[in-house]
C-alpha cells in the first residue's frame, strides 16, 4: 500500500545543508559540530519534503521477488529500499541486495528504450541503425508482416518466446495474457529450454508439485548436516544464504560439493572438490557405502518406494497384477493443480476435464511366504528375490538398482570424481546420520548427464527415507511457483499448435520442418528475455534462428545483445512502471507490486502492448478487462480462496503465503505424487522433458545411471584440440542480464572476466591481468584473464551475460553447445571445452 | 568521552561480499561517480573472490572497509581547520565539508587507505537527478568525503544505509555502551579483530572471526 512519507520531520534538502552549515560554523568555536539534538531541531522547522513510497515487487528470475520500498520524489524514484514481509513478521523473509538497490539506473539510465524503433533501410540486421517510428507504425509494420507470413507460410509461421526476465502474472512470464493474444491468431510458442534436467530427474522419482521443490528455507536450521551440490547460493541465491548461516549457527554441518571454491564453499564446514559432471557417480558411490554397510533404511524402501515392486526383465516394466491374470480397476481422480511457473502454454487447460480416469493394475511384489502377491495384499514386501514368470525372470526394483550401485565403490568412485575414497565414505555416514537437507543446483544440470545426477541424488533419499518432514529433504527449491492459480482468464482459447523447444528452433529453421513435417517459421516476438547472450550457441542462433526470420520482434525496456538483431524495438516499460502480480517466489508468497511512477518515455506495459498488437491483428475486443479484472481472474479460484487468498486481499496485504502450513515441506507424510504414491526410483516408463521427435534409450533411463556428458571430460571427441572445461557462474552483479548495463554496479564490476588457476593461466603464458581470448569451435569471447586459485585446475569459470559491447571481441554464450540429452531437452551451460590464448588486438 | 559509543560489528562469518552494503551506501549518499565510502575486500588471494592457498586447501574471508570511526582518529589531530571532528555525542567521526580546506591531511594520516576520498573536480554523477536520502549532503569540489554512518539518517533515529539490511545479516549498529544494543548482544561470546590494531586508533568497526 501506498504511503506519504515525510522522510524527515519536514525539511528541504538545501535546507538541511543550510543549517548543517550554520550549526556546524557556530559550533566550531567549541570544537564540535552539529549535534543529533541540534539536527532534530532543525529539522522540526522546515516545510515537508514529500515522498511517497510505494510497494515494489523486484521480479527478476534470481526468484528471490524481494519486497521494495519505491522512493518517490518529484515524479522520479530516487531510491529502492528494503520493505518488510507482512507474512513473515519475525523479519525473517526481509531482504534486498546490490541489485535490488540500484534500480535507479535500470529505469534512468541511457540504456532504456524510448520509443518503437526500426532497423533503418538498407542497413543489415545487428548493424545498430535505427530509425525511430511511431508506435502506429509499429504495430502496423508488425501485424501487416505477421498477415502476409500468415497468407504465404500458414498460421503457425508467427512464433512467440521468452526469457526469464519479469515473473509477473500479467506483463511477465507467469502471464496467461500472451497466450490469449498468440493462441487466438494460432502462433507457435517456443519454450525455453532451461533448468529443466533437475526437474526431470528429480520429478520421475517422487512426482510434479511443482517444477523445483525442496524444504523451505527456514527449514535448513532443523537439519543436521545440509549438502549443497553444485549451488553459488552465495552469488546466485543472495537471499537464501542468511538461512543457511542461521542453520550453521544452529549446528548443522555444511558441506558443499562443488568444483570451484565459492563463496558458499569458503564457509562450509567440509568443501568437497568434485570433477565437474561427476556428481551422479558420487552420490551412486555414496549410496554403495549405504548398501555395503546395510546401513540402508529397510522399513522405507518397503512402504514409501518402488523397492519390492518385481521388475520383468523382457519389457523392463513392473510385473504388474493383470500380468497375473487380475483384471484392473478404472477409478475417477481428481487432476491436480498446475503451478504458476510452468512454461506451458495457459491454453492448454481450455475445456480441460476437471477429473481423469485412472486404472488401477497393482504392482506385484514377493511376500515373506514367498509367494507373489499384489502390493495391496502383501504383509512383508520383500526388497531382494527373484521370481520366475512363465519363464521371464523378474527382479525386485532394488536388486536392479542395487546392481547399479554396487559398480561404484568409493575406490572406484575416487577416480571418476576425483574425491578420495575415505571423503566418500564420510559423506555417506553424513547422509545416514539424519536428517539432511541436500539442495541441488544448477551445477550438475547443465551438463548432458544432469538428469541422472539429480535422479541419484533423490534415489539417495529412497534409501536414507530422509525426506518429507523437517530438516529431511532432496530437491532445487531456490525457485518456486505458486499452486492454485487460473490460466484461463477471459478470451483464452486452446493452442493450435503444439510448443516447441528453443533447442528444436535452430533446425526448424534450417529446414522448415518440425518431427518431419513442413513447418515453416517466420517471425519470432520475444518478450521478457534476452535469447542472443542468454541461451547457447549465439552463432547459430544468430544465423540461423534470426537470419531466417523475415520479422524478427523484440520488446524490452533497454537495449540488449538481442535487440540489436531485431527488426522491430517496442519501448517496454520497467517493472515499478505498471502494476502486476507475482506469483513465482523464492518466499513462497503471491505478491502485489504497486505502479509507482509513469512509463517513462513512450514505453508500455507488455499488457498494453500485447493489446495494441491484437487490435492491429483484427481483434480489438480481445483484451478489454483491466489488468486488475484479470489478476482477480488469475487469484480468484476455489483452491485459493479456501485458504483465504484473494486478489483483493493480495492486494492489500502486499504478500500472502500461498501454503496452509509454514513452513512448508513437500513430500509430507511421504505422500508422493507417482503413480503408486512411492518414490519409484526405478521409472518404469520414462519420459522426455519435451517432445521434439527425439529416439532415447529407455533401459538407461530407468535408474540412475553415470555416463560421461557430451563434451566436458578428459578424453571426449573434442579433447584433442580443447583441454579446459568452462564453467560458468551467476555472479552477483547480475541476474543473467539483466543490471548489466547498471552504472553503479560496473564501478564495481567494470568489465568480463575469465578466472584461471594459475597454473592453467601460466602453462599457457598467460599473466594475471592480461586480455585473453577463450575459443572453441562454435566461436570466442576475449575477456581479462584473472588469478584464481579458487578454480579447479583444468577449469575456468566466467561470471556470465556481460553484454557484446562490453566485450572486446565475441560473448560467452557463443561458446556453449546446444547438444542436449534426448530426455532432459536441457541447455547443458557447462558442457563445453575451450581453450585460450593471449589476445594483443584491440 | 562521547555520550555514546556507536560502533559498527561486521561478522566475516556470515560476509559473502556481495556488496549490497556497498550500494546501499553509494545510492543512499548520492555518491558520485567512481566514489565508494565503504568496500569490500577479499582476505585471501590477490584478486577479489580469490581464496589464499593452493587448490584445493583454500580459504577465503572478506571484510567491508569504511571510515573506522576510531576512539583515536588520526585524522583529527592533523586537520588544520577542524573540518574533521569525533563528534561528542555519537562518537561518529565527521568531516564539515564547509571548513575543509581540501589540504588532504587527513588522508594520509588515516591508516585505513582507501576510505576517504577526495573530490578533485566538480562531483560527477551516473544520473542526472540526485538519488538517496533528500538529508545526504550534497557533494563538494576539494573536499574530501568518508563514511558519516549516515549521519543524516541516524540523526532521524533510523540506522545507516548499509545497515538496512544487510542479505546475509552480517551487520550489526549501535552503542556498545548499551548492553541492551544489538551490537553488545552480538558481541557478546564472540572473538572480533580490528584492521590495523597496532596503529593504536582504537577503531569503531568490530570485525566478528
Amino acid at each position: 500500500m501506498t504511503e506519504l512519507k515525510s522522510p524527515k520531520p519536514g525539511i528541504s534538502r538545501r535546507g538541511f545543508l543550510k543549517a548543517t552549515a550554520a550549526v556546524a560554523g557556530a559550533s566550531a568555536l567549541a570544537g564540535g559540530g552539529a549535534s543529533l539534538t541540534a539536527l532534530a531541531e532543525e529539522y522540526a522547522s522546515g516545510q515537508p519534503d514529500e515522498e511517497t513510497i510505494y510497494c515494489g515487487i523486484c521480479r527478476g528470475n534470481c526468484s528471490g521477488t524481494c519486497k521494495l520500498n519505491l522512493h518517490v520524489r518529484d515524479n522520479k524514484i530516487v531510491k529502492t529500499s528494503k520493505r518488510s514481509f507482512n507474512s513473515f513478521p519475525d523479519g525473517s523473509v526481509d531482504r534486498i541486495c546490490l541489485r535490488g538497490l540500484s534500480h535507479v539506473y535500470n529505469i534512468y539510465g541511457p540504456n532504456r528504450v524510448q520509443y518503437p524503433m526500426k532497423r533503418a533501410e538498407g542497413t543489415e540486421r545487428g548493424a545498430g541503425q535505427w530509425e525511430r517510428i511511431s508506435w502506429e507504425e509499429a504495430i502496423k509494420i508488425i501485424t501487416d508482416e505477421w498477415k502476409r507470413i500468415q497468407q504465404e507460410y500458414g498460421e503457425q509461421a508467427i512464433a512467440y518466446t521468452r526469457g526469464s526476465g519479469n515473473l509477473g502474472a500479467i506483463s511477465g512470464v507467469a502471464s496467461p495474457m500472451y497466450n490469449v493474444f498468440f493462441n487466438k491468431i494460432n502462433a507457435s510458442m517456443i519454450k525455453i529450454a532451461r533448468d529443466q534436467a533437475n526437474t526431470r530427474g528429480i520429478n520421475r522419482v517422487v512426482g510434479n508439485l511443482g517444477d523445483w521443490v525442496l524444504n523451505d528455507p527456514s527449514d535448513f536450521k532443523n537439519s543436521k548436516t545440509m549438502f549443497v551440490w553444485g549451488a553459488n547460493i552465495t552469488d546466485a541465491q543472495i537471499h537464501d544464504w542468511h538461512h543457511v548461516a542461521d542453520a550453521q549457527d544452529a549446528g548443522t554441518k555444511l558441506v558443499v560439493i562443488d568444483p570451484i571454491m565459492t563463496q558458499l564453499a569458503a564457509r562450509a564446514d567440509m568443501w568437497v572438490p568434485v570433477k565437474p559432471a561427476t556428481d551422479a557417480a558420487l552420490a551412486l558411490s555414496m549410496m554403495y557405502v549405504m548398501v555395503d554397510e546395510d546401513a540402508v533404511n529397510k522399513p522405507f524402501l518397503r512402504d514409501h518406494t518402488c523397492a519390492p515392486f518385481l521388475v520383468r526383465s523382457d519389457t523392463g516394466k513392473f510385473l504388474r497384477m493383470s500380468d497375473l491374470g487380475v483384471e484392473p480397476e478404472v477409478i475417477e481422480v481428481e487432476i491436480g493443480m498446475v503451478s504458476a511457473a510452468s512454461s506451458d502454454n495457459k491454453g492448454a487447460q481450455v475445456g480441460k476435464a476437471k477429473t481423469t480416469k485412472k486404472i488401477i493394475d497393482h504392482p506385484a511384489v514377493l511376500d515373506a511366504d514367498g509367494t507373489v502377491k499384489s502390493l495391496v495384499e502383501a504383509t512383508d514386501p520383500q526388497l531382494n528375490g527373484a521370481y520366475d514368470f512363465n519363464g521371464v525372470p523378474c527382479s525386485t526394483a532394488y536388486d536392479l538398482l542395487v546392481e547399479d550401485i554396487m559398480q561404484y565403490p568409493p575406490e572406484k568412485a575416487q577416480d571418476i570424481c576425483d574425491v578420495p575414497a575415505e571423503t566418500i565414505v564420510e559423506l555417506a555416514h553424513l547422509a545416514l546420520d539424519g536428517p539432511c537437507i541436500h539442495r541441488l543446483g544448477w551445477g550438475s544440470n547443465s551438463y548432458t548427464n544432469g538428469v541422472h545426477a539429480a535422479h541419484a541424488n533423490i534415489t539417495m533419499a529412497a534409501l536414507t527415507g530422509q525426506i518429507g518432514y523437517s530438516g529431511a529433504g532432496t530437491g532445487v527449491g531456490d525457485f518456486k511457483a505458486c499452486w492454485g492459480i487460473n490460466a484461463v482468464v477471459k478470451g483464452m482459447t486452446a493452442a493450435k499448435y503444439p510448443m516447441i523447444s528453443a533447442l528444436a528452433l535452430p533446425e526448424i529453421m534450417r529446414t522448415d520442418k518440425w518431427k518431419g513435417q513442413d513447418y515453416p517459421i517466420r517471425s519470432l516476438y520475444v518478450y521478457a528475455g534476452n535469447p542472443v547472450s542468454n541461451q547457447v550457441n549465439t552463432n547459430e542462433y544468430i544465423n540461423d534462428v534470426i537470419g531466417n526470420m523475415d520479422l524478427y520482434v523484440v520488446a524490452d525496456y533497454c537495449f540488449t545483445d538481442t535487440t540489436k538483431y531485431a527488426d522491430i524495438i517496442l519501448p517496454a516499460a520497467h517493472w515499478f512502471e505498471q502494476q502486476e502480480l507475482v506469483p513465482i517466489s523464492a518466499t513462497q508468497c503471491f505478491l502485489h507490486s504497486e505502479k509507482a511512477i509513469d512509463p517513462l518515455y513512450e514505453s508500455k506495459s507488455d499488457f498494453e502492448i500485447l493489446k495494441l498488437l491484437a487490435a492491429g491483428m483484427g481483434y480489438p475486443d480481445l483484451i478489454d478487462l483491466t489488468e486488475d479484472d484479470y489478476m482477480s481472474q488469475v487469484v480468484d479460484t476455489p483452491a485459493l480462496g479456501a485458504l483465504g487468498i484473494t486478489y483483493e486481499k493480495v492486494k492489500e496485504n502486499e504478500d500472502m503465503y500461498w501454503y496452509p502450513e509454514k513452513p512448508w515441506i513437500p513430500w509430507k507424510n511421504a505422500e508422493f505424487r507417482t503413480d503408486s504414491g512411492r518414490m519409484e526410483f526405478y521409472v518404469e516408463n520414462p519420459t522426455v522433458q519435451f517432445d521434439v521427435g527425439q529416439t532415447f534409450d529407455e533401459d538407461r533411463e530407468h535408474l540412475p545411471r553415470y555416463f560421461n556428458p557430451t563434451e566436458a571430460y578428459e578424453g571426449s571427441p573434442t579433447w584433442d584440440k580443447y583441454k579446459l572445461i568452462l564453467l560458468s557462474e551467476r555472479p552477483r552483479f547480475r541476474v543473467h542480464s539483466m543490471w548489466s548495463d547498471n552504472a553503479y554496479l560496473r564501478e564495481l564490476d567494470p568489465e568480463p572476466t575469465i578466472k584461471m588457476n594459475p597454473a592453467d593461466a601460466e602453462a599457457r603464458g598467460i599473466a594475471d591481468g592480461d586480455y585473453v581470448e577463450v575459443y572453441n569451435d562454435r566461436g570466442h569471447c576475449v575477456a581479462k584473464a584473472v588469478y584464481n586459485n579458487g578454480i579447479r585446475p583444468g577449469c575456468m569459470v566466467y561470471p556470465k551475460s556481460w553484454q557484446s559491447h562490453q566485450h572486446k571481441a565475441g560473448c560467452w554464450s557463443e561458446l556453449l553447445t546446444s547438444e542436449y540429452d534426448p530426455v532432459g531437452v536441457n541447455e547443458s551451460y557447462f558442457d563445453n571445452l575451450v581453450e585460450v590464448r593471449v589476445w594483443n588486438e584491440e | 568521552m562521547a555520550d555514546k559509543k556507536l560502533v559498527m560489528l561486521v561478522d566475516t562469518k556470515r560476509c559473502i561480499a556481495c556488496n549490497s552494503c556497498a550500494v546501499a551506501c553509494k545510492i543512499e549518499n548520492n555518491l558520485p561517480k567512481n566514489i565508494w565510502w565503504n568496500r569490500i575486500m577479499t582476505v585471501g588471494g590477490g584478486n577479489l573472490d580469490s581464496p589464499e592457498g593452493e587448490y584445493p586447501n583454500l580459504k577465503m574471508h572478506n571484510v567491508t572497509v569504511a571510515c573506522q570511526h576510531c576512539e583515536n582518529p588520526a585524522c583529527v589531530k592533523v586537520c588544520p581547520v577542524g573540518a574533521t571532528y569525533k563528534d561528542p555525542e555519537t562518537g561518529v567521526v565527521r568531516q564539515d565539508y564547509d571548513k575543509c580546506i581540501g589540504c588532504r591531511m587527513c588522508m594520509s594520516a588515516c591508516p585505513y587507505t582507501g576510505v576517504r576520498s577526495f573530490n578533485w573536480e566538480e562531483p560527477k554523477y551516473s544520473l542526472a537527478h540526485a538519488v538517496g536520502d533528500a538529508d545526504a549532503p550534497e557533494h563538494q569540489k576539494h573536499v574530501v568525503e568518508k563514511c558519516t554512518f549516515c549521519y543524516q539518517r541516524i540523526s532521524k533515529g533510523e540506522t545507516p544505509a548499509c545497515m538496512d539490511l544487510c542479505p546475509a545479516r552480517a551487520r550489526h549498529w549501535g552503542d556498545l555502551d548499551d548492553p541492551n544494543s544489538d551490537v553488545s548482544r552480538a558481541i557478546a561470546g564472540r572473538s572480533y579483530e580490528h584492521l590495523l590494531d597496532e596503529k593504536g586508533t582504537k577503531p569503531g568497526v568490530y570485525y566478528l572471526v
